[in-house]
């Protein structure tokens, strides 16, 4: 999975106030968490984290898509 | 014995008296007259290999290929006839628009490739440039179509030419930027520009990449460049002792695949990531007779440009190469059930995301993961490359792992990063200690193309991929 870059981690924060570098941690953590689970043999598994990754954006992060827009490709 | 080296200018058969007369020289005002005379009392066998003199002069008659043929001193007749070794070779043909590649050895930087004819030269610098391999991402199309003398010129000199024809299209659906080892599956890296798209809301739309080859192929090139060793970057790990000589590259644009829920091998993730259909890409391959140990999917959506990569599911019921870490019995398969994969952008043009995410997608989900190291959690599994203290102030063990017998150090700095306070995780010791681990957030240094692998990843994919490489 490709890193966020420091410029992009800075812009979320930007337009999410109160948002915290360990909330978008953990974030990164269940993207990356996401591909290490192999959707062969476990897509329950990955179903949750996705559930679980979906539910910080929505709840700390709903901007986060415009953010991405905004910068474009480089995470 | 005499010999007469030049191009087979012209052929003529005389029906009368079995024989073909082959004119051959430089050019077709200035040519030598020499015969095969198939004779009446010729045993079986000399009939059968005279016979092969003949079509051999056809085939070098048509491709523009200089033979050398022996003769008596003072007589025509051809004893013997061969085609000597080339010193480079067309990778298919040349075709404008279109990548061309071409193989041989000793290649150096500032190689360039020398299209001739008509006293008209065109200079085409290539994109890449391996010791065995250039590859041009894009022909350009002021060199003249038709045959043409095509050399590589470079400080050390010019290499013989060999005559390619130069065509205007259209561009080739599959396209062998390198073939490989000649053996029956090299170790092979197959790009693709993707079909389709299966949307974050489930239905299928055509990707845009298919209607954008410029793009495409700039993709490519820069994967390319990426991966192996090119302009700033120094990581070898794929082309240290020309490990990557030993790779088949492939790459896939089929502007006439209609978009179908078999033919979408990417697929948004919500918010920004492409992954790839992992279990699509294998069939997708087959249609084209090709079969990949990594797929690069490239694709077009402007929306989910996050890269991402699935791991391989190597074969346990096919052969494989053993080895230990920390004690313990794995294999390196050398075939897979599912290929290893990477969704990334056909506009991706800085960073070091090709060469990490082919990072991932070349280790395999149970005999090892190379994994991301910029996050502290994990899902558990076989990592290669990631371990946990029990308690974040406990200190970072001296050796990370031992490997097949090695013993690797462990990173205690985690670079000029630094490990978090609350990590628990830490990683093998790095090769350039001044920088972040490629596998790391190599967005957090200054020029992320300077990154390398750490020590033990190194050595896992390559003697990973030499494994595969061996079957």
């Amino acid at each position: 999975m490709e890193p966020l870059s420091p410029r992009f981690r800075q812009a979320l924060k930007e337009v999410h106030p109160g948002l915290t570098d360990a909330e978008i941690d953990r974030y990164e953590e269940l993207v990356v968490a996401r591909f290490q689970i192999d959707p062969d043999r476990e897509p329950e598994r990955l179903s949750e984290i996705d559930r679980q990754r979906e539910e910080l954006l929505r709840t700390r992060m709903p901007r986060y898509r415009e953010v991405r827009q905004r910068l474009g490709q480089q995470a | 014995m005499a010999e007469t080296v030049g191009v087979v200018q012209q052929l003529k058969w005389n029906v009368g008296q079995g024989s073909l007369v082959a004119y051959i020289g430089p050019n077709p005002t200035s040519t030598t007259a020499l015969t095969v005379v198939v004779g009446t009392g010729d045993p079986a066998d000399v009939r059968h290999i005279k016979r092969g003199m003949m079509r051999l002069l056809g085939a070098a008659l048509v491709g523009g290929y200089p033979v050398v043929a022996v003769h008596p001193d003072s007589g025509s007749t051809i004893t013997e006839l061969r085609i000597d070794l080339l010193e480079i070779c067309a990778i298919g043909q040349p075709i404008h628009g279109d990548f061309f590649a071409v193989s041989g050895a000793g290649f150096q930087a500032g190689s360039t490739l020398v299209f001739t004819t008509g006293g008209v030269s065109i200079n085409v610098p290539p994109d890449v440039v391996r010791p065995h391999l250039l590859v041009v991402g894009s022909l350009p199309t002021n060199i003249p179509v038709g045959r043409n003398q095509l050399f590589v010129q470079s400080a050390a000199g010019a290499t013989a030419a060999v005559p390619v024809d130069v065509s205007s299209g259209p561009a080739a659906t599959v396209r062998v930027l390198h073939p490989g080892e000649p053996k029956n599956a090299p170790y092979t890296i197959v790009f693709v520009a993707n079909p389709a798209i299966r949307s974050e809301a489930g239905t299928i739309g055509s990707d845009p990449v298919l209607t954008n080859r410029p793009a495409y192929q700039a993709g490519v090139v820069y994967c390319l460049q990426n991966m192996f060793t090119q302009g700033q970057v120094v990581e070898d790990v794929l082309t240290a002792q020309g490990l990557d000589a030993r790779f088949r590259i492939v790459s896939i644009f089929d502007p006439t695949v209609t978009a179908s829920a078999d033919t979408a091998l990417v697929q948004e993730d919500n918010p920004d990531i492409m992954e790839t259909r992992r279990s699509l890409l294998a069939p997708f391959l087959t249609g084209y007779h090709e079969s990949a140990d990594v797929v690069i999917m490239l694709h077009g959506s402007t929306t989910h440009t996050r890269s991402s990569a699935w791991f391989t599911s190597d074969d346990p019921a096919r052969p494989s190469t053993p080895f230990t870490y920390d004690g313990t019995a794995n294999v390196h398969g050398h075939f897979n059930t599912v290929p290893g994969s990477a969704a990334i952008p056909a506009s991706v043009n800085t960073g070091l995301t090709p060469l990490h995410e082919f990072g991932h997608a070349c280790s395999d989900f149970a005999n090892g993961m190379i994994v991301d190291l910029y996050v502290d959690g994990s899902p558990g599994g076989f990592q290669v490359n990631k371990k946990f203290r029990a308690h974040a102030g406990d200190p970072i063990p001296a050796n990370f792992a031992n490997y097949n017998g090695t013993n690797y150090a462990s990173d205690q700095n985690r670079d000029a990063l630094g490990y978090p306070a609350n990590w628990l995780s830490y990683h093998p010791a790095l090769i350039d200690p001044a920088r972040p681990d490629i596998m790391d957030n190599y967005w957090l240094t200054a020029n992320p193309l300077l990154c390398r692998e750490d020590r033990l990843d190194y050595d896992f994919m390559r003697d990973r991929i030499s494994a595969k490489a061996s079957r």
